[in-house]
């Protein structure tokens, strides 16, 4: 141990070394935080599908559908741009069907971003004290160490913009910049709304030569990209389903036309009424709806109840951190210089589509502001340690150990995302794989909300995929599984014929249809993380019409 | 002798304004006394007639009321305008709102004595004149309307102490911040706080006037009955632990998911989950939509609503705060302002309510007066930049013109949206339902009205029978003796009446019975339509209560 320390104080005797030994250290360490218990968090629906796609596309050449190398994907939620897909892809090729495949990737694009940060956090200051702290603050962001850890559309379009910043303000190749734009644009559509805008304020920001260069070709790319894309079937849903959903949500008119009425009905002048209730509360609810992403119990308190973004029960950052951010703050509009302030209104920039997208959250745009926050939080501890380091190392030691009780005790968050992302479908599945190589089996369709992408993913092989022939699949539900029959919630049964043999996994809804018409007992029983029964294994007796 | 200036008559100007914004038929809108009120002013007859509330009890330090154990002040305040201006709606309503008038001038004084700005003070006075907030509570007889009054004012009296040390000056504080506590209950937590940072900001004042200390013990002394109160009443405690965070189900299930084996693991993960809870739900109160957009819950229409402060305000609060943060004066001051935001949010924040805008009326005062020093910064920076005189004008004409139409829009929400869209949450039409009672009271052997209410889902309406005794002008000595609890669910009777749960399969059989239930507990449809004698609406005239005869 001692002869360690030793050789390490050789190594970084001098300042140089000691900066580069301590940023070695935060990255690796941030490496580590995001490699330790690698399983978690379970993957949920979405994530799993990604996942399981990425090996179909590294093994076969196909995504889940069976169509061959494809740059629009499929997902319930919305189409999926290909990039994320094809770096599980990577991972998944070169690590295998594990989950150290599916998240090696991310979790690699969450490590560079901390080493990002740091490098662009000498927008600030030069000091590498200083820029030491900022990567150090990003490693230890709850939200970025769980994402980092799950395939998703959010850390890599964070690296990426982030990238940008770095390529803009290091005044890096045209060349580089011009591929991060497109690496952007095939990640998340969010980035189509946000590209431009960033890098006009950006350029702005960093007084870049090159500005009305990337400007036009930023909205050539962009306006090539919602060309390209309108030419697809369904697009035009999709962008009015995710994308501008103020315009599309119902509510909005409705409550206009309500509260217009009510002052109708009360004998308010209608010209009075027009004027104060009329479409342009479109634009005053989007307004709303986007300042509220920059709400400080989504960064210090609790971003996502869900837990699909982050541990359910932190925030973005560690709570300890609001007091050098709110510091931070008081800093940039006291003594910062005209550069610095306006810097704060890049966050204003990166949640912009969050005015288009109504009613619910867009956490995304949340996340895509971390890394620059990191700079407003390095900057207030920076002033915190001058008043007093015990205070501020006590801070620092507080946020970590807060990270690491959050990571020692998952069974509350196990719990909590019980539904969302289902660890303990894993078992179900492998024993429906299992048991399909021996009998006929079938699975009921809401034991979760989407049980093929985890019997793609958690099963040793994927089943091999016929094409199914839909080109462009929106929101498509997949039944197909060549050895699994999929039940839904029409299906009937029977007692089974004297030859016949059918594994049956059932849900609570089926296992009560059979209970009310069957004497049966089932043999496996599967329960959740709250310890309630959600799938029964039925072995012999009953078979479907 | 006070020389009256502009400025002086633009204040008293602003004050009339404010005053005619409080009292325009304040009689009609709100459309109807809510529980609050009507269990207070009965309370306060009681008090003024008998001595005791209407439950009994001899100046009771807390009014049990509708098992919500309210604070007394705002109760007896009412008794003494009772004495003067007789039983009518207005009583209850005029201590709100005279004090809420009075808050405009608070707000002036306390301005002046934090920033040292005229200006800054008649905005700032100007913005609580017309602040949504300040308005609907001081017309809807919300007693912290009162509390915030005697906290700026004592606090105020301080900053005028600790500048010109006259003793006087402490004594009138300490008595303004006594009462104050007794006005509301998270202000015996929050005003002590204030006071001990007050304290700690100035402390090379008060070290060197170490004597001077001393005068806290006048509110030491005013808060004695308060402190006995707490340490021998078990009811006082039940209001807060009623209130608290913990009863909140989205924490409960947090802690149950938390729960251990290891007895260690579950008291730490226990504690945790509530932490983590409440530090979440504490910095919610500070989301842009809830302050700007529908804090005020006007409206069931998501975004469409009203906040406390008007949109339009958003970027003079941030000017204000860009202003404060960049001025080098004041130091000390500006230290107050921000403890005063800190923990004026604690009690919304320690709350099972996501938000509730009126346990944080102290915040939304100081951002008031945050905004109003934007607004001086915004001019001060227009001036500054020399610009046309018509350039100045015109943005002065469309701030005007923008401010007007946010008013406007306010305005109708309040007078139009409000009561369609929330008449429920004012138990609108108990009223009436009180009226139509009385008025048959005589033909029948007993009336019958079960509570059980709502426009989408069933609520028991609290307070029934203090809107029965007070619209009937039933002497609250004679409650006092008849009032008791029935048998049956939710049973209390007095007179001929007897509110409860209506069992329609029994009650059905009842002889010479007026019935007045909502459609949650009858079977509207099955009933004879002969024997439904009336139909009491909600104000968006959906159908509230029918009258059955029986």
């Amino acid at each position: 141990m001692k002869r360690s320390l030793r050789i390490y104080i050789m190594i970084f005797k001098n300042t140089e070394r000691k900066i580069i030994g301590a940023l070695a250290l935060i990255i690796i360490s941030s490496f580590m935080f995001r490699v330790i218990n690698i399983h978690f968090p379970a993957f949920t629906a979405e994530e799993a599908r990604i996942a399981a796609r990425g090996y179909t596309l590294s093994y076969q050449g196909t995504d889940e559908l069976g169509r061959r190398f494809p740059i629009i994907f499929n997902s319930l939620k919305d189409y999926q741009l290909p990039l994320t897909s094809y770096l599980t892809a990577s991972g998944v090729l070169i690590f295998g069907k594990t989950d150290v495949g599916a998240r090696m990737p991310f979790i690699i694009i969450g490590t560079l971003i901390v080493f990002l940060t740091y490098k662009v956090s000498s927008y600030f200051r030069e000091e590498k004290k200083f820029r030491l702290l900022t990567a150090g603050i990003m490693a230890f962001s709850p939200a970025l160490i769980f994402l980092s850890k799950t395939p998703n559309e959010s850390i890599v379009l964070t690296f990426l913009l982030l990238l940008l910043f770095y390529f803009l303000l290091y005044r890096k190749s045209r060349m580089m910049i011009v591929v991060v734009f497109i690496l952007a644009i095939l990640t998340s559509k969010i980035a189509w709304f946000i590209l431009l805008p960033f890098l006009f304020f950006t350029s702005w920001l960093l007084k870049n030569n090159s500005k009305r260069f990337f400007f036009s070709l930023v909205l050539l790319i962009v306006m090539l990209a919602f060309f390209l894309f309108l030419t697809i079937p369904q697009s035009k849903r999709s962008l009015s389903e995710n994308n501008f959903s103020l315009f599309s949500n119902i509510t909005i008119k409705n409550g206009i036309d309500r509260l217009r009425g009510q002052g109708i009905q009360s004998g308010w002048n209608q010209f009075v009424d027009r004027i104060l209730f009329n479409k342009s509360h479109f634009l005053t609810v989007g307004l709303i709806h986007w300042f509220s992403h920059l709400n400080p119990s989504l960064y210090f308190g609790q971003i996502d109840e869900e837990g699909e973004y982050s541990l359910s029960h932190l925030g973005a950052w560690p709570k300890i951190f609001l007091l050098p951010f709110l510091v931070g703050i008081f800093l940039i509009s006291r003594n910062g210089n005209k550069k610095h302030r306006l810097f704060l209104f890049l966050f204003l920039v990166l949640t912009f589509p969050s005015f288009l997208i109504y009613p619910n959250l867009t956490l995304d745009v949340t996340i895509l502001t971390l890394p620059f926050m990191a700079m407003v939080i390095a900057l207030g501890f920076v002033q915190i340690v001058n008043w007093n380091k015990k205070v501020a190392y006590a801070g620092f030691t507080l946020a970590i150990l807060e990270l690491v009780i959050n990571l020692c005790n998952l069974s509350p968050e196990y719990k909590n995302t019980n539904t969302l992302r289902p660890n303990w479908i894993q078992p179900v599945v492998i024993s429906v794989f299992k048991t399909s190589k021996i009998n006929k089996t079938a699975i009921s369709d809401d034991i979760v909300s989407d049980i093929i992408p985890f019997i793609d993913w958690y099963t040793p092989k994927a089943n091999e995929v016929n094409n199914l022939g839909i080109s462009w699949p929106y929101k498509f539900r997949q039944y197909n599984l060549p050895n699994i029959k999929i039940i839904g919630s029409d299906e009937k049964f029977r007692t089974c014929g004297k030859d016949e043999k059918l594994s049956l996994f059932v849900s609570n809804r089926d296992m009560n249809k059979v209970k009310g018409e069957f004497h049966v007992q089932e043999s496996v029983v599967f329960k959740d993380n709250l310890n309630n029964e959600k799938a029964y294994l039925l072995a012999g007796e009953v078979c479907l019409n | 002798m006070l020389k009256l200036n502009k400025r002086h008559i633009i204040l008293f100007l602003i004050i009339i304004l404010g005053i005619f914004i409080r009292f325009y038929r304040i009689l009609d809108f709100p459309v109807q006394l809510n529980h609050d009120e009507v269990s207070q002013l009965y309370d306060a007859i009681s008090i003024a007639q008998t001595h005791k509330d209407v439950y009994g009890n001899f100046l009771p330090s807390i009014f049990i009321s509708v098992n919500d154990y309210k604070s007394p002040f705002y109760t007896y305040i009412t008794s003494f305008f009772y004495l003067i201006f007789g039983g009518g709606e207005l009583t209850i309503k005029l201590p709100a709102a005279i004090f809420g008038s009075l808050i405009i001038l608070a707000v002036y004084f306390l301005t002046l004595k934090l920033l040292e700005n005229e200006n800054v003070a008649l905005m700032s006075s100007f913005l609580t004149a017309t602040a949504p907030f300040e308005i609907f509570f001081s017309r809807k007889s919300f007693e912290n309307v009162v509390g915030i009054f005697f906290m700026l004012v004592g606090f105020a009296l301080l900053l005028l102490y600790v500048r010109k040390k006259s003793t006087k000056f402490i004594l009138l504080s300490n008595f303004s911040l006594g009462i104050a506590i007794y006005t509301y209950y998270s202000h015996v937590i929050i005003i002590p706080l204030l006071l001990m940072i007050f304290i700690w900001i100035y402390r090379e004042f008060f070290l060197k006037n170490l004597r001077q200390i001393l005068y806290f013990g006048l509110l030491l002394i005013l808060l004695c009955p308060l402190f006995i109160i707490i340490m021998t009443n078990p009811t006082a405690r039940y209001r807060s632990s009623d209130v608290f965070i913990i009863q909140d189900i989205n924490l409960g299930r947090n802690i149950d998911f938390a729960k251990s084996t290891n007895h260690f693991i579950n008291f730490f993960a226990r504690n945790k989950a509530i932490l983590d809870f409440s530090f979440n739900r504490y910095l919610e109160q500070f989301n842009f939509a809830f302050i700007f957009a529908n804090g005020l819950d006007f409206t069931n229409q998501g975004l469409l609503g009203m906040g406390p402060l008007p949109l339009m305000q958003f970027p003079f609060l941030v000017l204000g705060i860009v202003y404060l943060v960049k001025s080098r004066n004041h130091m000390k001051e500006k230290k107050f302002i921000l403890a005063w935001i800190i923990l004026g949010m604690l009690p919304s924040g320690l709350t099972f309510e996501q938000h509730s805008s009126h346990r944080s009326i102290m915040v939304f005062t100081m951002l008031n007066i945050i905004s109003a020093a934007g607004l001086f910064f915004f001019f001060d920076y227009l001036r500054s930049v020399k610009i046309r005189i018509f350039s100045y004008r015109l943005i002065l004409t469309i701030l005007i013109f923008v401010f007007s139409i946010n008013y406007l829009y306010f305005i109708h929400m309040y007078f139009v949206n409000f009561p369609f869209e929330k008449s429920q949450d004012l138990h609108y039409p108990f009223k009436q339902v009180a009226q139509f009672a009385w008025k048959h009271h005589d033909e029948f052997d007993q009336i019958i009205f079960d509570p059980l209410f709502g426009e989408i889902a069933p609520v028991v309406g609290t307070a029934a029978h203090y809107y029965l005794a007070y619209y009937g002008g039933y002497p609250p000595a004679k409650f006092q003796k008849e009032y008791t609890k029935g048998p049956k669910e939710r049973e209390i009777l007095f007179d001929n009446f007897s509110i409860r749960k209506i069992d329609w399969r029994e009650d059905r059989n009842l002889k010479n019975i007026l019935l007045i239930g909502s459609p949650w507990s009858l079977p509207i449809d099955t009933i004879d339509k002969s024997k439904i004698i009336n139909t009491l609406y909600f104000y968006n005239r959906k159908e509230a209560f029918y009258a059955i005869k029986l």
